[in-house]
């Protein structure tokens, strides 16, 4: 399986749609920030927080790691994916060496945003006013730990589906969906003016999204104990690899 | 005899579509097999049967001995190559680059092969152009030498001319010559250009509807397709009754023609022809193709 994953990554570190994904991440990063600071210096002659800078990427991670993981569909439609099985690797090697591809996709996501974060606060001197440097490392913990499990959970879809180019569009529907469920949830358990209007059963099924479901993680600054975050994430890469595997055990390749 | 590739009975159904049914072929070790068909005749799904990507509804296969269902299957494809449908290359990578990434995919951990395979496929030139700007004639190649990476015993190639100009269809045959009678590798070939596979096949597999209609030999095949003089005349029967008389070998092909399988002299013959009352329209030197033989075998268009 190591082989296998070896070769794997040296192709990822070398694909382009990869690259392009990182190189937007940090321009997102920059542009936001830099824009960010221009409108609170001349607007309100004010400057920006660091907590302005730190969480630009969880408005724009579910994207990126998503993105790059549709790598994985031009394994199919290039006939790559099958050729590592003509060549004799276990269909179980090949489903989880493309797994722990994917989660060093969404790791290095959140590893790039988090250096490109910490040299923007230092040069446009954003200053924490809310949280401590601690909780901004569990942050970045949870946040890395949520990158790989959207990421696991793509790749298990991608592999589940095959190379057909509906993969390109249900993996970015996926995405989209989670993010305005995300959005909704947030207005709904923390509105910005009044209280919260969810009651029973409706209240608990917002409440485990928030809490375990690691798309919702991108959306929120975090509100929940270390501990329930790293279930969430757990969870959703358990379950993905889980039933991925043995989907893509039985597919039928073309 | 030794087979590299023999199935049982094997049958595989998409829902109620039968694409194989019942289907015995051998690939003896050593040989260029011609994998003829028509579109959906069946020749893709059994090579995806053979390299694992589907498994078979029913019925089984023994590939260099091992059964499919063995779980030693997974170590013996390692010694199989293949080019299925389309060349399977990483298109941002280098001719160069993608060969090491085989390598890296097969745990070979000396990669002074590569250079000799870029030589043998023509594209040791290439440099760091990127596969995504090959032409599909190179990038047939480059499919070519990733299956060769692992110095496979057997290899399979789905139309391996495909794209490719004169100059690279002799090129390429002349390699799976080479690597066929130097190396002792087998090769699977199913191919649409029948006289190209004319020119390397040593077996012949004919399929049609998911079974296989007939195989043989190309010595076999020779003697089927063999030169004759096509005679046409007025009346066959008259023709017949001298071809017995002289006790010469022939075949009726319609009402007005025969083949006849003998050297005889034109003059010779038209002065028995006349005796009896036949009249030669005409005789032309006659080879059948492998086309032909095909087209007789399955009927139909040359849809192969």
């Amino acid at each position: 399986m190591l082989r296998i994953l070896y070769s794997d990554l040296r192709r990822t570190l070398v694909n382009r749609l990869f690259i392009g994904c990182l190189s937007t991440n940090i321009a997102y990063q920059v542009g936001t920030a830099v824009l960010l600071k221009m409108i609170m210096w001349f607007a309100f002659k004010d400057n920006i927080t660091g907590e302005d800078i730190s969480f630009v990427y969880s408005s724009i991670g579910i994207f990126l790691v998503t993105v790059s993981t549709l790598i994985i569909v031009s394994d199919f439609s290039e006939g790559t994916m099958r050729n590592k099985l003509i060549s004799g690797a276990k269909r179980s090697d090949v489903f989880i060496s493309t797994i722990f591809t994917s989660s060093f996709m969404g790791m290095a996501q959140a590893a790039t945003a988090f250096v490109t974060e910490s040299i923007l606060r230092f040069f446009l001197g954003g200053e924490l006013i809310s949280y401590t440097i601690p909780e901004l490392a569990d942050f970045w913990i949870i946040l890395t730990l949520a990158s790989v499990s959207v990421a696991v959970f793509s790749t298990s879809m991608i592999m589940m589906i095959g190379g057909k180019k509906i993969a390109y569009f249900v993996g970015l529907l996926i995405a989209f969906a989670f993010k305005i469920i995300s959005m909704e949830v947030t207005d709904k358990l923390y509105p910005d003016s009044g209280n919260v209007t969810l009651t029973g059963f409706k209240l608990a099924i917002y409440t485990f999204y928030d809490r375990f479901v690691p798309y919702a993680y991108f959306s929120i600054r975090p509100h929940w104990d270390t501990g329930s975050y790293i279930l969430g994430c757990v969870g959703l890469m358990a379950i993905s690899t889980i039933i991925g595997l043995l989907v893509f055990n039985k597919k039928e390749l073309q | 005899m030794e087979y590299v590739f023999k199935t049982n009975d094997l049958c595989k159904k998409y829902g109620s579509f039968s694409a194989l049914t019942d289907l015995n072929m051998e690939i003896p070790k050593g040989a260029i097999y011609g994998f003829v068909g028509k579109n959906g005749a069946g020749k893709t799904t059994l090579i995806r049967l053979l390299c694992g990507l589907q498994s078979p509804t029913s019925g089984s296969f023994e590939l260099m001995g091992v059964a499919n269902d063995s779980k030693n299957i997974s170590k013996v494809r390692r010694r199989l190559g293949a080019v299925v449908e389309a060349p399977a290359i990483y298109k941002e990578l280098s001719a160069r680059s993608n060969l090491i990434q085989q390598c890296l995919m097969l745990g070979l951990p000396d990669y002074s092969r590569v250079d000799e395979l870029l030589e043998l496929v023509g594209l040791s030139n290439t440099g760091n152009k990127k596969a995504r700007k090959f032409s599909l004639g190179m990038r047939q190649r480059l499919g070519l030498a990733v299956a060769l990476c692992g110095d496979p015993d057997f290899i399979i190639l789905d139309e391996p001319t495909n794209g490719l100009d004169p100059q690279g269809i002799i090129e390429i045959r002349e390699l799976i010559i080479k690597l066929n009678r130097e190396k002792g590798i087998t090769f699977l070939i199913s191919s649409h250009i029948l006289d190209e596979l004319a020119r390397m096949a040593t077996h012949y597999g004919f399929i049609d509807k998911g079974k296989i209609v007939r195989q043989m030999s190309a010595e076999e095949l020779r003697k089927e397709c063999r030169k004759s003089v096509r005679i046409k005349v007025n009346d066959t029967s008259l023709l017949v009754k001298v071809l017995e008389e002289k006790e010469l070998e022939y075949k009726v092909i319609d009402d007005s023609s025969v083949d006849m399988f003998a050297e005889i002299t034109f003059s010779e013959l038209a002065k028995e022809c006349e005796k009896v009352g036949c009249t030669i329209i005409s005789m032309e030197e006659h080879e059948e193709s492998l086309e032909a033989f095909y087209l007789s075998l399955l009927g139909g268009s040359t849809n192969a």
